[in-house]
């Protein structure tokens, strides 16, 4: 089976993420593979290790999304694509996945795996768009596998609103992968020692046959104003002294201040 | 009455024959296993083999165990004095008279005769020693010490040893005195007399014999010495095939035995090494991958099994066995020997973890060295766990899971509980007053580098220790600063749980921050980092004179320059940590400042200092769940609790966290507290 795995370097968002002037204060943040996708990396080396075939990772960004790739690749993926062109920044996910769909079909492919969204956008629409751009079919939120493909189909199951659907998938396809879908495995320093000698094809745009214009911030559709910080989280409220007394006035905030009867 | 010289040559050389080949394949055995150079320091080294060899201070120096101790020391002292009376005897048999040849043993010196009192009571001590050795065995049945046949067959032979030799004298005496054999050689001196009046037990036999008539003694004299003859070289030849080689091994174990403290640390392994980690040979995950020591270590064990019982997962029913794990080792060593010595390598049918020992037992080992405290004979336990550990972590990937998640904290933000690598200074809000951050190699504005470490840093109750040390710190005047968000994880619980690779980013980025600002003294709250800031970073040039924070603080109480009023109410006891203990020897900083915080006398734990009990948080346990037993926190707890203790004071924030759970699990919260010793001192500043 031939996988392709969409990855992206994000701000490690257990820092402090500061903004300044509308902007995101980038000193001293750390960028590392969006954890989305290392659970649909993860799914794809079970895969393989169920049957056989390859795994391609797949990154577009600038030169520190090589770092992520190569996590991808010390973890197992076998080969890693990366799409590194200055036109490419500030795309939408539109512009992502028209990039990712030229990748993707310079060879035949039997499954796309994508995170569900990415840590630092949150925006989980890449994987959707470039199912439509691939013309396959798409099950997001997935979270589990049946490594077992039959007649040309996955048995999956994917979260949704209010329960979990089982389904039966034909390949070729695109799945997003929900955080329950697996535990990621660490990169060991097999792995690490590996990864040097894997291929890593780098491109640009023109490699791919992309007019500039129409990705990158010159075809976004879409353009981001201002970046806010995050509210401040009220401080907690403490309270003492009997249960009795306690739970009285835990049971009048609720309703009173929280209104959660109402 | 001769005694035949052709049949003892004749005994001799098939003895020493087999003899030789038992220990010439065990050396060609070690010279196949990893190289590691322990002929250095020969000084130092006599000083080990004197403390630890001759002064059997592991036997005779632990108070819980000084009684079988005692026992040991006098068989001991027993086979040194008798090593030479068995020089006498062969030579007997070649030369009568022979003893006249030896300087200062004939009959002209009073040492031949000082010689033969000392060996003749030594023969009635061991004597009493093997019943006291077999009473504990058939009887007592101590749990430590398993019943077989090997052991009492030992104990049988040393038995045959003395009692051999007291008739063989017994019935020589009497040839020579009661039936005129004078052509027998005995010591005789005109001042200090006869031979047989400085041996006393044997004249008392003699006496005993007299009357069976001159046959049957001239009987005892030759079947007294052929038997002592045989049992020697018959024991000779059983220690290097049992589990008694000790009595041949123990003495170079000792001697080679690590002079590092506390012991050796893991090697520091060339993970660039491509060949290395192609051919597997990252860590032990094959017996031929233990050093030559190790395996030295391995044929030493003889079983006492003092290891056992004062290991924190035996009281707390793991499967770590340590006498077992040593055992299991041992026979697979001995099943691949002669593969190991034809090929250099193991056959590999059996893995060593997972086959020959179990994976629950290697990672059930919580690194507290109270097993090296013990071992009388310097078995080296711990590196080896860590060894194996190392290629089960690096090579085989086979490790607890959870760790996965303390190991990516690790590694993407230098905590193992991944909280953002830029909140780690954020616990100073708590100081009323500012702590610099060095970002600059110091111009002597400092006098001392704060570690804060993980848990220092990020834990809200180890937080409070943190604060209180900064604070006793910034009260006496000394100034200090932190390193703030360049401060990483020194690495400890990566390299005690195997993963060395992580150890070794962390510890060389720390190295590479300290030597940068050009540090050169740390106090350090937590015993864990100052051990791997102390003991292992010079491995990777990092050298710094590091303190613990109780070391640094009686300091500051010494000089006056912080003053205490006891304020402590009720009644207390000190939990030493491991790491501070064991790993570095300090047992008495703490006790002062405890001392003097405390309105009452602290009070100590029936397993306290260097037998101490871990609080089971280390060796990367904490990160690790607690599936297996009892849990070790809540055993400590229940120790503290028999002494009557409210305060359980303690220095390091991972023991704090295991007691106060320990507390917690066992419903004792409200009637124990835990504390670490710098609050406790903040609390009683005058």
């Amino acid at each position: 089976m031939n996988i392709i795995v969409l990855v992206k370097s994000v701000i490690d968002v257990e820092l402090n993420i500061r903004v300044k002037d509308g902007e995101v204060v980038k000193d001293g943040l750390n960028y590392i593979l969006s954890k989305w996708d290392e659970n649909a990396l993860e799914a794809a080396l079970q895969l393989k290790e169920a049957g056989d075939g390859e795994v391609t990772a797949v990154t577009v960004g600038p030169d520190r999304a090589g770092e992520a790739l190569r996590k991808a690749l010390a973890m197992g993926a076998d080969k890693g694509v990366h799409v590194n062109d200055p036109a490419a920044a500030g795309s939408d996910a539109f512009g992502i996945a028209k990039i990712l769909a030229k990748v993707i079909q310079r060879n035949a492919f039997d499954l796309v795996i994508a995170g569900r969204q990415s840590q630092d956008t949150d925006l989980g629409a890449t994987g959707p768009v470039l199912a439509e751009l691939l013309g396959v079919p798409l099950a997001v939120n997935v979270i589990e596998i049946d490594p077992k493909p039959a007649g040309g189909k996955l048995n999956i199951k994917r979260k949704g609103d209010v329960g979990v659907e089982l389904i039966e998938i034909a390949l070729p396809a695109l799945l997003t992968a929900n955080d329950s879908l697996n535990e990621p495995r660490l990169a060991s320093l097999r792995g690490i020692m590996a990864a040097r000698k894997k291929p890593m094809d780098i491109l640009t745009l023109s490699d791919l046959g992309i007019d500039p214009e129409t990705v990158g911030a010159a075809g976004s559709g879409i353009e981001i104003v201002e970046f806010q910080p995050p509210p401040q989280r009220a401080a907690g409220q403490k309270f003492e002294g009997e249960p009795e007394e306690i739970a009285r006035q835990v049971v009048e905030l609720l309703a009173n201040e929280a209104k959660i009867f109402a | 009455m001769e005694l035949n010289g052709i049949l003892m040559t004749f005994t001799l050389t098939a003895a020493l024959a087999v003899f030789s080949y038992s220990i010439g394949t065990k050396l060609r055995l070690f010279r196949r296993m990893a190289p590691e150079n322990r002929f250095d320091q020969p000084l130092r080294r006599l000083g080990l083999l004197f403390r630890i060899g001759l002064g059997q201070s592991k036997l005779v120096g632990r108070e819980r165990e000084r009684s079988s101790g005692a026992m040991h020391f006098f068989i001991f002292w027993g086979f040194m004095v008798l090593g030479l009376r068995e020089v006498i005897m062969i030579g007997e048999a070649y030369s009568p008279g022979f003893q006249e040849m030896l300087p200062l043993l004939g009959s002209d010196s009073i040492f031949g005769f000082l010689y033969t009192f000392v060996y003749n009571t030594t023969e009635v001590v061991v004597f009493c020693m093997v019943l006291i050795a077999l009473y504990r065995r058939l009887v007592i049945q101590p749990a430590r010490l398993d019943l077989n046949i090997e052991g009492l067959v030992i104990l049988g032979l040393i038995m045959g040893v003395v009692v051999s030799d007291l008739f063989y004298d017994a019935a020589r005496f009497n040839l020579i005195n009661a039936f005129g054999h004078n052509e027998i050689h005995f010591l005789d001196n005109p001042v200090y007399g006869t031979e047989m009046t400085w041996a006393p037990f044997a004249s008392l036999l003699a006496s005993g014999i007299v009357g069976w008539g001159e046959t049957l003694n001239a009987g005892f004299f030759h079947l007294g010495y052929w038997t002592h003859i045989g049992v020697i070289l018959v024991f000779l030849n059983l220690l290097p095939i049992t589990k008694h080689a000790h009595v041949i091994t123990a003495l170079p174990n000792v001697l080679f035995g690590s002079l590092d403290y506390p012991h050796a640390p893991a090697d520091l392994l060339d993970l660039e090494n491509e060949e290395a980690w192609e051919k597997g040979a990252l860590g032990v995950e094959r017996i031929e991958q233990l050093t030559w020591k190790q395996g030295l270590d391995l044929y030493t064990c003889t079983e006492c099994g003092r290891c056992y019982d004062i290991c924190p997962t035996y009281v707390t029913k793991k499967p770590l066995t340590l006498k077992w794990f040593n055992d299991s080792l041992r026979d697979h060593l001995e099943e691949q020997s002669a593969e190991i010595r034809a090929t250099g390598k193991s056959d590999g049918k059996r893995a060593l973890v997972g086959d020959v020992i179990q994976y629950d037992s290697l990672w059930a080992c919580t690194t507290c060295r109270a097993c090296e405290e013990v071992c009388p004979v310097s078995i080296e336990h711990v590196p080896r766990i860590i060894a194996m550990r190392q290629a089960q972590v690096l090579m085989s990937e086979k490790y607890p899971k959870e760790l996965n998640a303390t190991f990516r904290g690790l590694e993407q933000n230098a905590n193992p509980w991944n909280i953002g690598y830029d909140k780690r200074a954020d616990w100073t809000g708590g100081l009323d007053f500012p702590v610099p951050i060095l970002t600059e190699p110091p111009a002597g504005d400092f006098d001392v580098l704060m570690w804060v470490g993980c848990m220092g840093s990020f834990d809200k109750r180890s937080q409070k220790i943190a604060l209180a040390t900064a604070t006793l710190l910034h009260k006496a005047g000394v100034r200090f600063a932190i390193l703030g968000n360049a401060e990483k994880c020194t690495g400890d619980l990566a390299r005690r749980s195997g993963n060395e690779m992580l150890y070794q980013t962390l510890a060389r980025e720390n190295v590479d921050t300290l030597n940068r600002l050009k540090v050169l003294q740390v106090v350090t709250q937590c015993p864990h980092c100052l051990n791997a800031m102390k003991n292992e970073y010079p491995q990777l040039e990092g050298r710094y004179e590091v303190f613990h924070h109780s070391t640094f603080i009686a300091k500051l109480v010494d000089e006056g320059r912080l003053t205490l009023k006891p304020s402590l109410e009720g009644s207390v006891t000190f939990h030493d940590p491991c790491y501070l203990g064991r790993y570095n020897d300090e047992y008495d900083a703490p006790r002062s400042l405890l001392a003097a915080s405390a309105k009452e006398e602290p009070v100590e734990m029936a397993r306290s200092r260097k037998e101490s009990f871990c609080c089971g948080a280390g060796g990367g346990r904490m990160w690790m769940e607690e599936t297996i037993g009892t849990r070790v926190n809540e055993e400590r707890v229940r120790q503290a609790a028999e002494t009557g203790a409210k305060t359980i004071a303690t220095a390091c924030p991972f023991c704090m966290t295991m007691i106060e759970d320990g507390i917690n699990q066992s419903g004792r919260q409200d009637e124990m507290q835990v504390k670490d010793v710098a609050e406790l001192v903040l609390e009683s500043l005058a």
